[in-house]
């Protein structure tokens, strides 16, 4: 039995009162308002590719700054590594999984603390494939170009983790 | 089966990347949510619950990685300090970091729901509902307190065992 150090609690389920809410468990929202919610959705994803391709405007700053200054390296990789995460965090939500795929990938990438001529060039490969699919306005997982970019990033990555562990 | 009405309800959403902060606040607004008020870092946030103290948040709505007060810090103020007006309240963690030690760090800190970015409308709809009508219990020892960290009842018919220790 949990000892006596151990206290549960029950609160008052006040937010089921505020809400009209039945018995426990059987609550939902009703259909209208997710298709309302999804349609919010829709009208956003019109404006994306455009805000897209400004944050990887951003990104590629970044990576030319540390391509020119590599006393800035680390740095300029942290910063990298912040911007790609909220670009990261929307592209599936706006029908570009490739996006976030390619995204999470630099993200991690950027967690190496290396700042080798090797990181930033394979960061370069990343950021370049970002503009590809925003560009070329790559939906869905891309078919053929998009296993192609996943699997260039793949080999760069996979070369530069090699050196490093050698 | 029954439908929610969250026209009464004020949701607190906090993220540092204002995009995804009116897209959260859009997709609560169409969803029904009648009061959503929104913050940029986790002190903002903080300062909000202090001053509408008296007709408090429902639920937060909040990302990680923000500064100077992160949503981590955010999380632990309104489970532990004394001017926290709930501390039973819900808190869902809106991240794009997944990784598994960053989950439990935050579920650790009495996390209600985790919700992992890139957001969808049934993932933000379903923590919405969960936290409203199927809240778990919370518990208190000396190292936590927050929501039961177990989920899942399953059988079992030895010793129950449960200490509440530093570790546990």
């Amino acid at each position: 039995m949990a000892t006596d150090k151990t206290r549960f609690v029950d609160p008052p389920n006040l937010l089921r009162r505020k809400t009209g809410g039945g018995p426990a468990g059987g609550g939902t929202i009703d259909d209208t308002a997710l298709l309302a919610a999804q349609a919010v959705i829709s009208a956003q994803a019109g404006d994306y590719p455009e805000r897209a391709a400004k944050d990887i405007a951003a990104l590629a700053e970044e990576h030319a700054k540390a391509v020119r200054d590599p006393t800035i390296r680390a740095e300029q990789i942290a910063r990298i590594g912040m911007v790609v995460h909220d670009i990261r965090s929307e592209g599936s939500t706006f029908g570009y999984p490739l996006i976030t795929k390619v995204g999470t990938s630099l993200y991690d990438f950027c967690q190496y603390a290396q700042a080798s001529d090797a990181q930033i060039e394979v960061i370069g490969a990343h950021i370049d494939a970002l503009r590809v699919i925003i560009g070329q306005k790559i939906e869905g997982d891309g078919g053929e170009i998009g296993a192609e970019l996943l699997n260039m990033l793949r080999l760069a990555s996979n070369k530069f983790q090699a050196t490093i562990h050698k | 089966m029954s439908e929610l009405r969250l026209n009464y309800l004020k949701v607190l959403v906090v993220d540092d990347n204002r995009s995804m902060l009116f897209l959260i606040s859009d997709l609560l607004r169409a969803l029904g949510v009648g009061n959503i008020i929104t913050a940029t870092n986790g002190a903002e946030a903080i300062q909000i619950l202090i001053d509408q103290a008296a007709a408090p948040v429902d639920i937060v709505i909040t990302d990680i990685s923000m500064e100077p007060v992160d949503g981590a810090e955010l999380l632990e103020w309104v489970r532990k300090n004394p001017k926290s007006a709930n501390r039973f309240m819900p808190v869902i963690v809106l991240t794009g970091h997944t990784e598994l030690a960053r989950i439990v760090q935050m579920r650790d800190l009495g996390a209600t729901e985790i919700l992992a970015k890139p957001v969808t409308v049934m993932g933000l709809s379903n923590r919405m509902v969960t936290v409203i009508d199927r809240p778990r219990r919370f518990v208190e020892i000396e190292s936590y307190f927050g929501p039961d960290r177990r989920r899942r009842t399953v059988p079992y018919s030895g010793d129950d065992r449960r200490k509440a220790n530093k570790g546990d």
